[in-house]
């Protein structure tokens, strides 16, 4: 069978069946006019496989969908919305770390023959020990675990606000609020905790036999 | 020790089946990997770069969301370049880049001269590409894609059919008309060139 130009073409570009392949190639070895025929389309193909490429303008990537901007139903109870009230956020917070204290530690005072004294949960500790040690202990173990939680609020806050389409000045700036709102919140937190200090002191140092006497 | 390859390393194949599993990352691979490719095919398809670049974008994100569908990981290539090439269809903006008529007109000159006047004139590496592309512009849309599917981007007979939906035969035949006219058009500038 005579070699067509087709099959030129398609030896060229090694899309011939290997039986067919080999046909060619003998004829090739036997037609010096096949062989010129052949170069000829090797010289098209050489062309158009040397085509330059333009550089895409602009690159493709895909992102992450953007974290939601709903924020947790704690926070939308309080009616935070994201890059909103980042202060009157903070106030909320500090008045609900400040309720949360005083919810978690239960403070009961108890009058005994020692005096007064200020007790917290359900345990009955020494009158006297109790405050000095167990106290700090609470406050230490519930600024840690609020000071945890209240990072990955932040985190979470921060992502949301910020959103994938701002930039990195944006994004820096709502950094930097949050981090004013937390040292806000440690304030408030440390204001409480003074208060709470305060009430202590005075309670343990009142002198119950000097105070005037109560009649009905 | 042997890990993971980075996903500049590993194959079509690995890459797709991460991608499949929500792996981002195995997806821009992919991406960074064939955007030129499938951009470049656009940009000789509709001959405009704002088209082009749009299209390829849509391309991209089809295939994001269609991962699912694709049947073998292997085919992801052509698999890719049908998108491209159906979206550019549906879109419109399928058309003829504009011909430089000076491209034309040197590439009729050159073939009107005899060979043996042509001395040793030759062609910078830059000139000739433009004068094919003027060669490659100048032939019917079906025919050009296909060769360009074919001779630039070295698809398979069978995966351009699969491309274009339509027969193999239709696109040996295509190949074979727009090889010859190439071949008409450029023989004087290869003359040239040698």
């Amino acid at each position: 069978m005579p070699v067509s130009r087709e099959d030129l073409t398609d030896y060229l570009l090694d899309e011939l069946p290997p039986a067919r392949r080999s046909e060619v190639e003998a004829l090739l070895e036997a037609d010096p006019v096949a062989r010129a025929e052949l170069e000829s389309l090797r010289s098209v193909v050489g062309s158009l496989k040397g085509l330059p490429s333009e550089d895409v303008p602009h690159r493709l990537a895909f992102v992450p969908r953007p974290r939601q901007t709903r924020l947790k139903p704690g926070l939308q109870w309080l009616g935070i919305r994201p890059a909103t009230s980042l202060w009157a956020a903070a106030a909320a917070f500090s008045l609900a770390l400040a309720a949360a204290f005083v919810w978690a530690t239960a403070p009961t005072l108890s009058s005994h023959a020692g005096g007064w004294s200020l007790s917290f949960g359900s345990a009955q500790p020494d009158a006297t020990e109790w405050t000095e040690v167990r106290l700090r202990e609470i406050l230490r173990e519930e600024l840690a675990t609020r000071d945890d939680r209240w990072r990955q609020a932040l985190l979470e806050f921060a992502q949301s606000a910020a959103g994938a389409e701002s930039t990195q000045s944006e994004f820096a700036a709502v950094r930097r609020e949050l981090a004013e709102m937390h040292e806000d919140a440690v304030a408030g937190y440390e204001f409480v905790n003074a208060k709470h200090e305060m009430l202590r002191r005075q309670l343990l140092e009142f002198d119950l036999a000097a105070a005037p006497e109560v009649r009905p | 020790m042997d890990g993971p390859l980075p996903y500049s390393e590993s194959a079509d194949r690995d890459l797709v089946e991460s991608a499949r599993l929500g792996d981002l990352r195995a997806f821009n691979a992919l991406v960074a990997r064939w955007e030129r490719k499938v951009y470049n095919y656009l940009l000789r398809c509709t001959g405009n770069r704002d088209d082009a670049l749009d299209l390829c974008q849509e391309a991209f994100f089809k295939a994001y969301r269609g991962l699912g569908g694709l049947a073998s990981a292997d085919r992801f290539p052509s698999w890719l370049f049908r998108i491209a090439h159906n979206s550019m269809v549906s879109s419109g903006r399928r058309k003829r880049p504009a011909s430089s008529s000076e491209g034309l007109d040197r590439l009729a000159d050159l073939a009107s001269v005899p060979r043996s006047r042509l001395g040793n004139f030759g062609y910078s590496g830059a000139e000739l590409a433009f004068l094919v592309e003027q060669a490659l512009n100048s032939l019917p849309e079906p025919q050009r894609e296909v060769v360009l599917l074919k001779l630039h981007h070295g698809f398979k007979f069978r995966e351009i059919a699969g491309i274009l939906d339509c027969p193999i035969s239709t696109v040996k035949s295509r190949l074979y008309a727009g090889m010859e006219a190439l071949r008409e058009l450029l023989e004087p500038v290869q003359a040239c060139s040698e």
